[in-house]
């Protein structure tokens, strides 16, 4: 059995299901994230875990036991919260010793353990600090170092890292990193952030409405999104709608706005049914007559350009209307608005959505 | 024209007290007109065994129930705010704006037919811990609100038990509130008049029952005296409670 097992959870306020009939497991040393737009249902997941918020059905097994009927205390659950929750009227070494203390241990292996602690987040001197003293990057690590101390079977980190600015939350991503892989404690992270979700995880679970959408590694749930949901929500992605014309073993036939495409094939896609052809603006060629040897190409007309120093996003107007989107590096050639091009991709790039 | 009417309030406000101030130390039996300086009033005040007697009341009476009331209010304070009791806080509320001769007479018909009690310094703690309840339920209950809610959350998740939650997180953070609270009944009680007259009976005086009793005759330099003691024993106390409430509500975050 995984570290955590949970069986068809469901947890309902009302008429609203905030979560659905989930189940996941999650495996032992694993970096584990629950990704999905806010009111999704990921932090009420969490707090299931924690034992904030009970099951109306279902069940969570961690090692193999039940946790229903256990308070949060008895659970070797810690949680870093999103506004970190540091104890105001503590020090950042009363902080971090404060599971120590709940645990009963002895006074002097709590000194020994946090002083390491403080040194191994790198805030050695700020041990005597009060929280209103540190700045936010310290102020999370102290919440980390504290979530961390007892060792817990199990870290939940609920949005640790969106409060802080773009340069201080990178460094604190690869912090996360070598954190977790140093500890081999598993680390389950709560985000809407699709970015962070594909640097830190080992695996990532999309969640909508309350349900789970796909659950795999950051490249298939990119690389092969499973719906349109989860195309559109992790990354930027191009959407025709499109019509099967032939379903062969080795590929599919699609039109799609006046286009003929050549896609990757997909077994359950029948010739004559409707969906979606999607694809990511990186795999998407441009030039001016120098791509006629991709099997799909296309005249279209340059609508805008957004410019973002190494790279630059396109957006083209295809013949038939359709509107697609290419990311070029500058070190190529680039093009204007209103430039006359030719856009063109792969035969097995992109791909045919039908839910 | 602004600056003269704030003045004149301030006059209205305060020159009462700074007349019962300043004639406390006048040498003359009459507040009529400044004689010279003395501190002989305050000297006959502290051989009156009288009003010694109704002062040790007095504030064994505000120590008794504001310390009763601190502790009910507090309980009371946080459970309304952690658990969103709204019923709980009207019938902690009720009596704080009730008017006061009402409480005393309903207070009185509680002790005489209800319960069947003499009236005495015990009739008297409780009724200042009914009226002081409400306040300091309020001020706790603000300096709870105050606080993120997650830290609860936090501590339960790192292992405390919901009493050990109570001991080393909520108790330690809203102590501000609880002091302020408690200075807030000691006020209320050490000065409270209407409600101490209907509820003390006959053999039982606090000062302000004895300042009144003493002004039935005629307004003596020594109730100037008295009043100037407690006046600033009371503004003591509120400018304590003041600088603490207001830390209470920050929160330290």
């Amino acid at each position: 059995m995984a570290l955590l097992e949970i069986r068809n959870a469901t947890r309902r306020f009302g008429r609203f299901a905030a979560i659905d009939g989930v189940s996941l497991s999650i495996e032992a040393g694993e970096f584990f994230t629950l990704l999905g737009p806010s009111g999704c249902g990921k932090t009420t997941l969490l707090r299931m875990i924690a034992g904030f918020e009970k099951l109306d059905s279902g069940q969570i097994f961690l090692d193999g036991r039940d946790l229903s009927g256990i308070p949060p205390e008895k659970r070797p659950v810690h949680t870093v919260f999103q506004s970190y929750a540091l104890f105001p009227h503590m020090t950042a070494f009363d902080n971090i010793a404060f599971p120590l203390r709940m645990a009963k241990r002895p006074e002097r292996e709590i000194g020994e353990r946090v002083l390491k602690a403080l040194g191994d987040v790198r805030l050695a001197e700020k041990s005597d600090a009060y929280p209103r003293n540190l700045s936010g990057g310290e102020q999370q690590r102290v919440a980390l170092a504290r979530g961390l101390i007892n060792r817990p079977r199990l870290l939940l980190l609920d949005e640790c890292l969106a409060a802080l600015d773009a340069k201080l939350r990178v460094e604190m991503q690869i912090e996360l990193i070598d954190l977790q892989k140093e500890l081999g404690i598993t680390f389950v992270f709560v985000t809407h952030a699709q970015d962070e979700a594909l640097a830190l995880s080992h695996r990532i679970a999309v969640l909508n409405r309350g349900r789970v959408e796909q659950v795999g590694e950051p490249s298939s749930v990119y690389g092969s999104p499973r719906n349109r949901f989860v195309a559109d929500f992790i990354g930027h992605i191009s959407q025709i709608e499109a019509v099967v014309r032939e379903s062969a073993p080795r590929h599919l036939r699609l039109e799609a706005q006046g286009l003929e495409i050549t896609a990757p094939p997909m077994k359950s896609a029948v010739a004559g049914e409707k969906g979606i052809f999607a694809i990511r603006p990186e795999q998407v060629r441009m030039g001016l007559d120098d791509i006629t040897d991709l099997r799909n190409h296309y005249r279209g007309t340059v609508e805008s350009v957004l410019y973002r120093g190494d790279v630059s996003l396109y957006k083209v107007r295809l013949e038939g209307g359709a509107l697609m989107e290419a990311l070029l590096p500058n070190t190529g050639r680039t093009f204007g608005v209103n430039d006359e091009v030719c856009v063109g991709w792969r035969h097995d790039a992109g791909m045919y959505l039908n839910e | 024209m602004h600056r003269l009417w704030v003045l004149g309030v301030f006059i209205f406000l305060y020159l009462p007290l700074v007349v019962v101030i300043v004639y406390s130390f006048n040498d003359s039996r009459l507040n009529a007109e400044w004689v010279g300086f003395t501190l002989g009033w305050y000297r006959v005040l502290f051989r009156d065994d009288e009003m010694l007697k109704a002062a040790g009341n007095s504030l064994a009476v505000a120590f008794a129930s504001s310390l009763i009331a601190t502790v009910l209010g507090t309980l009371a304070g946080i459970a309304i705010q952690r658990y969103r009791l709204k019923f709980l806080n009207f019938l902690v509320m009720a009596p704080v704006a009730m008017p006061e001769v009402l409480a005393g007479v309903s207070l009185l018909l509680f002790f005489i037919q209800l319960m069947d009690m003499d009236l005495g310094m015990l009739t008297v703690v409780l009724a200042h811990v009914a009226f002081s309840v409400g306040f300091v339920a309020v001020v706790v209950r603000v300096s709870v609100a105050s606080l993120d809610r997650s830290l609860f959350d936090a501590a339960r998740d790192l292992g405390a038990s919901p009493l050990a939650v109570f001991r080393h997180v909520t108790l330690p953070l809203v102590m501000p509130g609880i002091i302020a609270g408690f200075l807030m009944a000691f006020t209320l009680s050490i000065d409270d008049f209407v409600i101490t007259f209907f509820t003390a009976g006959v053999g039982f005086q606090t000062l302000p029952l004895r300042i009144y009793s003493m002004i039935k005759i005629s307004v003596t330099p020594e109730v100037n005296a008295v009043s100037t003691l407690l006046m600033i024993l009371t503004l003591v106390l509120t400018l304590v409670a003041m600088r603490l409430a207001p830390e209470a509500i920050k929160g330290e975050a």
